[in-house]
């Protein structure tokens, strides 16, 4: 019985094992969009929501940049966000991190008392900078392995840098306006500014300080869409400069003052191509 | 804790090498894994399990050695507590809502829905049913009747165990052989092929398809109800086989929960192949105490129907499961009433026969799955306006589902015509095989919880 036991045991151990080091061959390819944000530890960060995903491309920024910002549903400022930050920085004083801030990114729901975050990978993930990272290809990968180990996916690229640009969706559709407006004040509707959020951001910020240079930036939007969130949160950069000036920051919002428009735009809130290095570049003056 | 999870794999790995080294403390090993299993979940709702078990264990050993009045009382004790334990947590919010519709306001609770409250309340008043109709003697030893109550390998999800099949394994006396672990072990990894690769597969089609059947053509919102059928056998009958195995590698033999249910030319053939434990448990402690079908016609339908509106009912404080039941309640009758009144023996081809049921079956299932009724009628008028073009969404996936769908349909084909293939030549290669498919084109992404732990 034991023979048995441990006859199985071996065999299924055997085969674990030979997906495993085809797995980690086969992990320098594209695995998905997350995925690159999970390898290393970096000395300077973009953190933020998707439009800071889709609008700051460390490519322009110089290569010591990664973009770590993901969506308004897995990345708003808070407790869980923060560690993971944390836990990305190189030891340095001289990094640098750029900060997207709007005001969905700091608001809480009002029905639900939980935090949107929980739950999301960077609550549920432990290890955000091994190359390859097994956690994250075993527990979040949405995609069945196979999928990594019978295509050979070219890295897209940007890739590495954790940025993304998706070419057929690049462009602004205005008649998909409506409809994303609609949906967002919705999303307004049943939210508020966060206290909670903004101590978050503060204490982010107090210690990112410490390993270096920080800016606050209110990203390019559609102006309707601009419109709708300072109907909604209407204190919002108020608040920001208030924090910027207490903390000796550059608040910048491209919203006000810059020669923006919706050719930069893939949808009512988020830069495609040209927009992220129009942004990028106008920040890297500034840095 | 969650089969399908990194933690509950440690936890197994963990007990089964101190169960197979320490014979002498199996029980309260058992016993301690079970209430770790349970209260890894949430601790406080392990108080429940405790409360129901100690109630019963004390209310049977009274049942025995009391007269008839007193039994009786004892046997209302253990039917009200059970009861009320499950009234009180999942349908007593259901029962406040309804009540506002006529002005009546009954305050809601907060509480959480303690992880399958249904099955064990439901497994330890069937004991003390048992004990009252003589037909077991109630359990000396506390610990091994806690053991029954909260047996980890079917806790949550079942299959719904008697005492009289499940207490007297539970001293573990049975030595698993080499056949035995082959079994659980092909089990235990169908299970999961289920689970993982099968039913996580089709829930995320058939959840954008539910979510929004107006932007897909008809016959790929019927595809989306095909693809429930086979997801929520795949979950619940996956669960029940890995409960199996794991229960066989402690020696333990479950009872089949499934045996083939979409092989079925009636609904009263998908009943006696579908969630076994819970048909029979709902048959022999309410239909037949009902009368079931020795009483007039009338009564014998009214029987039926009340059988399978509390089925629908156990399943959850939602009309559609409601409606559901109700559904299959309707359908049951018309057939009993053609079978055993009309005595209507319609030369129908098999395959006519076997269409219709997978038709009715495929109808009630809409019901089941839908949000509530509007989602309901939503997608079966879809269904119905012949609609074509429209999105489809996950092309790679649903590819990959019909040929992993097929492997299964051949394979419960076979079992179903009694061709076993799983072969003590071939225990290794099907294993083996299993496993890998499993690990290969399994959804990880830790999204996929079991669909009846919410029952």
């Amino acid at each position: 019985m034991k023979t048995i036991i441990l006859k199985t045991f071996i065999l299924l151990a055997m085969t674990f094992s030979l997906v495993l080091v085809a797995l980690v061959l086969k992990s320098d390819q594209y695995i998905d969009k997350y995925y690159p944000k999970f390898t290393k530890k970096y000395s300077s960060l973009i953190v933020g929501s998707s439009r800071a995903f889709y609008g700051l491309s460390p490519e322009y920024l110089g290569e010591n940049f990664l973009n770590f910002s993901f969506s308004m549903l897995t990345s708003p400022y808070g407790e869980i966000y923060n560690n993971s930050i944390f836990n990305k920085i190189k030891d340095s004083r001289e990094n640098i991190f750029i900060l997207e801030v709007n005001p969905y990114a700091l608001a809480r729901n009002l029905k639900n008392n939980s935090l949107r975050e929980i739950g999301g990978v960077l609550d549920e993930i432990y290890d955000v900078t091994s190359s390859p990272n097994l956690e994250y290809i075993f527990r979040f990968y949405e995609k069945p392995l196979e999928r990594i180990l019978s295509k050979n996916k070219k890295k897209p690229k940007f890739y590495d840098s954790g940025w993304m640009y998706e070419k057929k969706y690049d462009f602004f559709q205005e008649e998909k306006l409506d409809g994303c407006l609609t949906r967002y004040e919705k999303n307004f509707n049943s939210s508020r500014y966060s206290n909670e959020r903004e101590k978050a951001l503060v204490d982010l910020i107090r210690n990112l300080k410490s390993f270096g240079k920080v800016i606050l930036t209110r990203l390019y939007i559609h102006n309707d869409f601009y419109k709708l969130e300072n109907k909604y949160f209407p204190e919002f950069n108020q608040k920001m400069q208030l924090i910027a000036n207490k903390y000796d920051l550059n608040y910048i919002n491209f919203n006000v003052g810059y020669a923006m428009g919706k050719s930069l735009l893939r949808d009512c809130h988020h830069l495609n191509r040209k927009g992220a290095r129009k942004s990028s570049l106008l920040l890297f003056e500034m840095l | 804790m969650l089969f399908n999870s990194l933690d509950f794999l440690v936890f197994a790995l963990v007990f089964f090498v101190i169960f197979y080294n320490f014979v002498k403390i199996r029980i309260p090993l058992a016993l301690i894994a079970s209430y770790f299993f349970y209260g890894y979940w949430n601790y406080y709702y392990l108080i429940l399990i405790l409360v129901s078990s100690l109630i019963d264990f004390y209310v049977a050993q009274q049942i025995e050695i009391n007269s008839d009045k007193k039994r009786k009382m004892y046997l209302l004790i253990s039917i009200v507590s059970n009861l009320g334990i499950l009234m009180f947590f999942k349908y007593h919010n259901f029962f406040a809502d309804q009540m506002s519709l006529v002005n009546l306001s009954i305050p809601k609770h907060d509480f959480l829905l303690p992880v399958g409250i249904s099955f064990y309340t439901f497994q330890t008043m069937s004991y003390s049913i048992d004990v009252y109709r003589g037909d077991i003697k109630a359990e000396g030893s506390f610990l091994k009747f806690c053991l029954y109550v909260s047996y980890w390998p079917q806790l949550v999800a079942g299959p719904i165990e008697r005492a009289s099949h499940l207490l007297p394994q539970l001293s573990f006396n049975k030595k698993v052989d080499k056949n035995g672990f082959m079994f659980a072990t092909y089990k235990i990894l169908t299970g999961y092929f289920k689970k993982v690769v099968i039913a996580d597969k089709a829930a995320i089609i058939v959840n954008v398809i539910f979510d929004n059947p107006g932007d897909f053509s008809s016959l790929f919102v019927f595809t989306g109800v095909v693809l429930f059928a086979i997801q929520i056998y795949c979950d619940f009958s996956g669960y029940s086989d890995i409960a199996i195995g794991f229960a066989r590698l402690m020696g333990v033999e479950l009872n089949e929960n499934f045996k083939m249910p979409y092989f079925s030319f009636s609904i009263t053939e998908f009943w006696r192949r579908w969630h076994i434990s819970l048909s029979t448990w709902f048959r022999d402690y309410l239909y037949i105490p009902l009368g079931g079908s020795r009483v007039l016609a009338l009564k014998t339908f009214r029987n039926l129907w009340v059988t399978f509106f509390i089925s629908g009912l156990w399943h959850g404080a939602k009309w559609n499961f409601v409606i559901w039941g109700a559904l299959h309640g309707i359908f049951i009758t018309i057939e009993h009433i053609s079978k055993n009144y009309l005595k209507l023996n319609l030369p129908f081809p098999k395959i006519v026969k076997y269409l219709w049921t997978m038709l009715i079956v495929l109808f009630c299932w809409i019901f089941f799955r839908a949000s509530d009724f509007d989602n309901a009628i939503d997608v079966i008028k879809n269904i119905f306006e012949l609609r074509f073009g429209g999105s489809i969404v996950e092309k790679h996936r649903v590819n990959e589902l019909i040929y992993l769908c097929l492997l299964l349909f051949v394979w419960d084909y076979l079992n179903y015509k009694k061709i076993y293939l799983f072969k003590e030549k071939i225990y290794f290669p099907i294993i083996i095989v299993t496993f890998l498919l499993t690990l290969l084109y399994g959804e990880f992404a830790e999204k996929g919880k079991f669909l009846y732990f919410q029952f």
